[in-house]
This record gives structure tokens, C-alpha cells and sequence, in this order.
């Protein structure tokens, strides 16, 4: 084999075009800017000569060489590397069959070939630079074997050969031009041309990287000309989702003219071209670009805060003398798992869309594998959590049978007493004990009631625990496909309309579940609503587990029966003695609101006082390392009564009117909603039948309101920070 | 499969009929919501250029061709999703009941 022109370092003599065909063909890849003027291709079947990009690499060439097996000697680097016969495989380009290379140096040391040799560009030491120039010198060697194979064969049958030799000339010129770069050797240490030394890699790769990248960009003329990948990160930088993607289009539309590059480069070439982007950028945002390692963080901050202590729903309560809660270990636990599994969701959801993008890279598939490891994580650990939650709520059961019944024998001893006391004065009793013998009638009346509760709920325990299993399971999983939707809606305003119009339609078929309504039972499909919270629809479906349905009920009888302070005590007690090692509640209804959204509902509590019928749904939660912690729904009533709040966009429903004013997807923002601390108060017609529309807004101070343009002005002050 | 049969299946037998009516309503809105994303993944954006013009002349149906005419089988597609959600929610149901009867750590999965 020839090698005329080992030393050389400057690009190949430029090889002229031939036909009209190839004459379009360049001014496509001219026109997409992606080679050098000065550097021009010869036929349609040929690899670029541009020693900087490896963008123009002719498909079809690849192809052709890619049937045609090594055989032959193929010098590597001037004097001082030799080709041997073939000894090693380079596999490092799709679609390509393995380039037969060695060295005399390697022959001489007698190591075993099991890496292949891999060249680099000068500019660029990287693996990603090698591959690149590698799979330029195999397409090379297998055209060039290809075309001798033609020419011998055709001077065999008396045909003109010489535009092939011309061909097959440009294609040693090419092959000798990148036999004379820098290279890899097996054990992956890079050959400097220039010296002819080896050193380890990773000492030329970190310093390297980044300056080889702009060189090479530099070379392109697509970053100068309209500054397209300019105006893109500008675009991403303002969160301009319409504009970055209209861009990316346009980008992709010039990759794509290239006729000459396969797909494999396509993909390699945008990758690339998305990475210069994020070079760009002003304002790369954190979790942009490390969603999963945020993800994973932050997940493992929540977890170990909900480990290690309680959790603050509300500060206020925490910060007030007449709040002092303290939960069960295992709910707590459960609440701040689910936090965790949340933001995993969330990881997951964004590593998702990033992987599917049109230029994404090897990094994105990464860190989508990592994020769908980190979700099963979290998803295990949250799971595994619950079977505790439920024995602390049996127990908090039992505890609560035990105080009960130590009530009701306390009142009977103490009623004993005073009719004792009573009867014995006989005629000369003046009824000064009537009123306690009332109020203890009336405790003894409420702690009877409440017997009969905690036996119901003995008698349903099984079908409690089988529902809480299942809506805990459900809403896991729903919440996985739900972000995964909310993140593509926010990703690509093109499916904004598209989900609304599934949403504003349900009794399209395309959401229904097929074997779901063929069973009969379901009448209109729910997509992308939230699901119902068992927990606290009317009286308590889950029957108990938890504090919450306690806390509830008894929250209730009071407000039912008009119990005196003192009354009040004993159902602190009660509550008390229901969960020994946890709560101290100074009222009820704050106590339960709190217990409940960590034992029962997640982050959800529709209004508990109100009782009414909530839906749950994911909690959105801010990129920043601290979790959030949904508010326990408290009034506050000094502030509550100076909300400005005006109606806004009547004629819009709330989920377009948010989605409309940027406010995001409603569905997902629900629990900012309707755990809000301003006192504004939702009322939806539920999911049983209803749509799971807002019907209703109270306003402190206003009033309620069925109105769009209220219920839009209240989501916007909630949603847009009080404003 | 009868709702019944969905009944077993999901270990909700001792459920009152009112919770088991919500909690089917909440498995339907699953598999709903899980077909959408699936759906989603499908949809190019010239594919929700189109879709968005069927959508400005509100012609329901044309929507609806269009998406299943996305798929081999929309249908097939979607019971498979269905019978997926179903299946993993009643294995991952006996995993925490048995945990929680033999006081273990579940075994659980999820499908992603």
C-alpha cells in the first residue's frame, strides 16, 4: 500500500466535483454550514476531506465499504507506524463493519489486540473525537478496497479505469492525511504525531475537551452565519419553548438535506450541535441539567428529614404554643417518602422528555436510566413504608378503644357518684349537681357514640385497609403518567391543546379504558383528572387509617353537638391516648388538619372543617433543594380579609385560564390550590359523577362566588403568590 | 373481565360498594391517563399540528382517527396498557398486604 503523504498535517488537496449531482449536494451541505468552504467532495459515494468535522461522511459510501471485508495492510502514521494484516476490530460506528488496524509499535510489544486503534483529531483528544476520525479512516479503507476491487476487475474486462484511480486517489489521500493525526492505541493511550509518543489519555483529555469543541465549532459556518444555535440558547434562556423549538426544526430540517449523511451521524451531529447550545446559554438552569442528580439529592434530603424529624407542615402551627403536634414515626415517615417518591417522579418525568428530545445524547439516556433507578428507589421505599403506617394507625385504633372505654367507665363511676349522692338526699336534694350530672350525661352521650365508631371501624377494617392499599397504589401510579404528560405539555406547547381538548372531551374513546367500560361500571372517562382521595371523601372511606379520620370524626360530632370547653379536653384526651407517643393537640381542628394531610391524605386536606369533597392529586414542588411541605389548610383571618381579589377572564374555564396565563397545568398545581393559606376555599363538583370541575369560590371578606371570573381571579392570586 | 372478576383481581372484596364504585373510577382514570402519555410518546409535532387543525374544526371523530390511525392496533394498544395497570396494582396489593400480615418489607415493582 502507498502512503504519499504520511507526514502531512494540512487538509488534503481539495478534489473537484464531477457532476450537476454532486455540485447540489454540496451546496445543500454548504447551505446547512457544515463544511468548510475550501473543502469539497468528489462523487456521491465519497467521505468528507475536512480534517476538522466528520459531519460529511457520504452515506452510501459507508454502505458500500461497510459490505466489503478488510484484508489489507493499511498504514497508520508516518515512519514510525506500520500496518500490519488485520488484527483488530473497530466497532465504534453503527452500520459499519470492523477497520482492520495495527502497528508495528504494538506488534513489537507483543500485546494482545483488544481494544481497537483509535485515531483522534488533532483539535480534539476525546473518545468522542476519535470515533469520529476513526470511522472516517474505515469508511476510507473499505472505499478504497472497494474501488481497487472495481478497477482490477474492470481492467480485467478492458474498461476505461481512470476516473476510479482518480476516485481511488482521493480516497488515499484522504486515508494517508488521517493516518498522520493523532491516534489511540489499544490500551487507550494517544500517539502525538508530531512526537510520536504515547501518554495516558486522560492527561490529554480534560484540557483539550472543551477548546477542541470550540475550535470546531468555529469551523462551522451554520454558528456565524444566522447564529441560529445563538438565538437558540437565547430562546431556552427565556424559557421561549415555542421559539427553542421552532429553531430546533429548522436546525433539524438542514441535518436532514444531508443526503450524504446517514442517520447514525444525523444523530451524533445534533447531539453535538445541542450540546454547543447549552455552551451558550446564559442561564443554564440547575435542574436542566442535572435533573436526576437534583432529584436523587433532594429525595434523599426528604427522606432523611422525615427520618430524622417531624415534619413542619406549617410553621405557624410549629412556632405556636397551642400547636404543639408530634406524629407517629412510620406516618411521618410515609409522608416524607411520598415527598421524596415525588420529587423522584418529578426527576423521572423531566429525564423522560430530556432523552426523548431531538438532540439528545448519550448523557440524557443516562440520566433518564438513572432517574427510572432512582424512581423504583423511591417508589420501594415508599411502599414499604406503608404496611408500618397501617399498624400505627391499628394501633392508634386500639388506643383509641382502650381511652374510650376508660372514659365511659370513668363517666359511669363519676355519674354513680353524684346519683348516689343525689338519691341520697332524698327529699332534701336542692339540685345543685344537675348540671354536672347533665354534662356528664352529655360526655357520657359523645363517648358512647364515639364506641360505636371505633366498632365500626373494627368491622371494616379489612375493606379500609384493601382501599388504602389500592389508593395509595393508584395514585402512585397515575401521578407517574401524570408528570410525565405535565412535563411533555410543558416541554411542547404543541400538546397544550391536544390534552385539553382529551380533557374537555371525555367521553372520547381514546381515553376510555376499553375492558373498564365494557365491564359497566364506567361511565365517562377521567383522564388527567385528579383521582378521589378516599381519605376524606364523606365520612371516611379509608375508615380510620390514621389519626385523621379520628380527629375528623370527632371534629364533626363537636361542631354536631355544641360541646362545652371542658368537653373539649376530654377529646384532646382522647387523641392523646389514641396515639400515646404522638399527638398533643391543643385543638382539634388545627390537630386534625395536620395529623390528617400527614396521615391520611398526603399533601392534600380539601378543606377539612368544611368536610368538602377533596380530590387528591401529585403535589408540584419547587427545583430547589429544600422540600416543600403542603400547608395544613389554616385560617388566618387577620389576612385573610384584606385579599385583593378581582375577577379575571370570565369567560375562560380555570384549567385554560391557568394554562393561558402561564400559570401551569392545573391538575398538577390542585394541592397549591386547595391548600392554600389565605382561606380561599374551592368547592369542585367531584369526580362520582361530576366532572371534577371548580364549581364555587369563597373568598374571606367577598363572599362566594360561582363565577369563572372569580374562580379565575382566585387562582391567579393563589398560584401567582397573592398578587 | 366482569367487574367482579375486577373486583378479586384488584383484592378490594372487602370494600364497601360505595368506595369500590370510586376506587374503579380512580383505576379507570390510571389507565386513562397512563394510555395519554403512552399516546404521547407517539405523537410528532407535525402529527400535533395536525391534530391541532382537527381539533380549531372541533371535528371529535377526525381526532380520534387520526390519533388511532397512529397505532397497528389502537385498541389492542390500549387493553394492553389497561391489563399492564391492572395487573401491576393487584401484584404490588398482595405484596403490601402480605408485608403487612407478616410484618416484612414488600416486595413491589413498577413498570415504567
Amino acid at each position: 500500500m502507498e502512503n504519499n503523504n504520511s507526514n502531512n498535517q494540512e487538509p488534503i488537496p481539495q478534489i473537484v466535483n464531477e457532476t450537476n449531482q454532486e455540485d447540489q449536494r454540496l451546496q445543500s451541505t454548504e447551505e446547512l454550514g457544515l463544511v468548510p468552504s475550501s473543502i469539497q467532495d468528489n462523487t456521491a459515494s465519497e467521505v468528507e476531506h475536512n480534517p476538522v468535522d466528520d459531519f460529511n461522511m457520504d452515506a452510501e459510501a459507508i454502505k458500500q465499504v461497510n459490505e466489503t471485508e478488510v484484508q489489507e495492510e493499511i498504514p497508520l502514521a508516518p515512519e514510525t507506524v506500520e500496518t500490519t494484516a488485520p488484527s483488530q476490530q473497530v466497532d465504534t460506528f453503527p452500520d459499519t463493519k470492523p477497520v482492520a488496524v495495527s502497528t508495528e509499535m504494538e506488534m513489537n510489544q507483543s500485546v494482545e489486540a483488544e481494544k481497537p486503534n483509535q485515531l483522534v483529531t488533532e483539535n480534539n483528544s476525546t473518545g468522542e473525537g476519535s470515533i469520529i476520525v476513526n470511522d472516517l479512516l474505515g469508511a476510507t479503507t473499505r472505499q478504497i478496497e472497494r474501488l481497487e476491487d472495481k478497477i482490477a476487475t474492470e481492467k480485467g474486462w478492458g474498461e476505461d479505469v481512470s476516473k476510479l484511480e482518480e476516485e481511488l486517489k482521493g480516497h488515499r489521500d484522504m486515508r494517508d492525511y488521517l493516518l498522520g493525526r493523532d491516534y489511540l492505541d489499544k490500551r487507550d493511550n494517544v500517539r502525538d504525531a508530531s512526537t510520536g509518543q504515547f501518554k495516558a489519555r486522560e492527561d490529554t483529555n480534560n484540557s483539550d475537551e472543551a477548546d477542541s469543541n470550540d475550535q470546531a465549532y468555529e469551523n462551522l459556518p451554520l454558528l456565524k452565519e444566522d447564529g441560529l444555535l445563538d438565538k437558540w440558547a437565547d430562546a431556552e434562556d427565556h424559557n421561549d419553548k415555542t421559539a427553542a423549538l421552532d429553531i430546533q426544526d429548522e436546525i433539524f430540517k438542514r441535518i436532514e438535506k444531508e443526503n450524504g449523511m446517514d442517520e447514525a451521524r444525523k444523530l451524533q451531529l445534533i447531539d453535538i450541535v445541542d450540546k454547543e447550545m447549552n455552551k451558550r446559554r446564559r442561564n443554564v438552569p440547575e435542574q436542566l441539567e442535572t435533573a436526576t442528580d437534583e432529584s436523587s439529592q433532594n429525595a434523599e434530603e426528604i427522606e432523611k428529614q422525615g427520618n430524622d424529624q417531624p415534619v413542619n407542615e406549617n410553621p405557624e402551627v410549629e412556632n405556636s404554643d397551642e400547636q404543639e403536634i408530634q406524629v407517629p414515626e412510620a406516618p411521618e415517615m410515609e409522608a416524607n417518602r411520598r415527598l421524596a417518591l415525588d420529587k423522584a417522579i418529578e426527576g423521572y418525568a423531566k429525564a423522560k422528555l430530556h432523552a426523548e428530545r431531538l438532540f439528545s445524547g448519550k448523557k440524557d439516556k443516562i440520566e433518564f436510566d438513572s432517574a427510572a433507578a432512582i424512581l423504583k428507589t423511591k417508589f420501594n421505599e415508599y411502599m414499604a413504608v406503608i404496611p408500618e403506617t397501617m399498624r400505627v394507625a391499628d394501633q392508634a385504633l386500639a388506643n383509641a378503644r382502650e381511652a374510650n372505654s376508660a372514659e365511659i367507665s370513668e363517666i359511669d363511676q363519676q355519674l354513680s357518684e353524684l346519683n348516689n349522692r343525689k338519691n341520697s338526699a332524698g327529699e332534701q336534694y336542692d339540685g345543685s349537681l344537675d348540671s354536672q350530672i347533665n354534662d356528664l350525661q352529655a360526655k357520657l352521650e359523645l363517648a358512647n357514640d364515639t364506641k360505636k365508631g371505633i366498632d365500626n371501624e373494627y368491622e371494616q377494617r379489612e375493606g379500609a385497609r384493601q382501599a388504602y392499599l389500592q389508593s395509595r397504589l393508584m395514585e402512585t401510579s397515575k401521578n407517574i403518567s401524570q408528570a410525565v404528560i405535565d412535563e411533555r405539555i410543558r416541554s411542547n406547547p404543541r400538546m397544550t391543546k391536544f390534552m385539553g381538548f382529551l380533557r374537555s372531551h371525555p367521553k372520547t374513546r381514546l381515553a376510555v379504558s376499553i375492558g373498564l367500560t365494557a365491564a359497566g361500571f364506567v361511565g365517562a372517562s377521567t383522564f388527567d383528572a385528579p383521582l378521589v382521595a378516599l381519605a376524606t371523601v364523606g365520612k371516611g372511606l379509608l375508615r380510620g387509617y390514621g389519626s385523621y379520620d379520628l380527629v375528623q370524626q370527632l371534629g364533626e360530632r363537636k361542631a354536631a353537638k355544641n360541646v362545652s370547653q371542658s368537653e373539649l379536653k376530654t377529646i384532646d384526651d382522647y387523641l392523646a391516648s389514641s396515639s400515646k407517643e404522638a399527638a398533643t393537640l391543643r385543638n382539634y381542628k388545627r390537630g386534625g388538619a395536620v395529623i390528617g394531610s400527614i396521615l391520611a391524605v398526603g399533601p392534600i386536606a380539601w378543606s377539612l372543617a368544611e368536610g368538602h369533597a377533596p380530590t387528591l392529586n401529585r403535589p408540584t414542588h419547587s427545583s430547589g433543594t429544600h422540600p416543600e411541605h403542603a400547608p395544613a389548610p389554616i385560617e388566618h383571618p387577620s389576612t385573610t380579609s384584606t385579599l385583593d381579589i378581582r375577577p379575571v377572564d370570565g369567560n375562560t374555564l380555570p384549567w385554560d385560564y391557568a394554562m393561558n396565563s402561564h400559570l401551569g397545568n392545573l391538575s398538577s398545581r390542585l394541592p397549591e390550590l386547595i391548600n392554600n393559606h389565605y382561606g380561599i376555599h374551592f368547592v369542585g363538583n367531584g369526580l362520582s359523577g361530576g366532572q371534577g370541575a371548580i364549581e364555587s369560590v369563597t373568598i374571606p371578606g367577598q363572599g362566594t362566588f360561582t363565577d369563572l371570573g372569580h374562580i379565575n381571579g382566585a387562582i391567579q392570586f393563589i398560584l401567582g403568590g397573592g398578587k | 373481565m366482569t367487574t367482579e372478576e375486577l373486583i378479586q383481581k384488584l383484592g378490594i372484596d372487602k370494600v364497601d360498594p360505595e368506595t369500590q364504585k370510586l376506587l374503579l373510577d380512580n383505576l379507570a382514570n390510571v389507565v386513562a391517563t397512563r394510555v395519554m402519555a403512552k399516546v404521547s410518546e407517539r405523537l410528532s409535532d407535525e402529527d400535533l399540528d395536525q391534530l391541532n387543525t382537527l381539533i380549531d374544526q372541533n371535528d371529535e371523530g377526525a381526532v380520534e382517527w387520526f390519533v388511532k390511525s397512529k397505532f397497528e392496533n389502537y385498541d389492542e394498544f390500549a387493553a394492553k396498557i389497561e391489563e399492564e395497570v391492572i395487573e401491576e396494582l393487584a401484584e404490588n396489593k398482595r405484596a403490601l398486604e402480605k408485608a403487612y400480615e407478616n410484618g416484612e418489607s414488600p416486595a413491589t415493582s413498577l413498570n415504567l
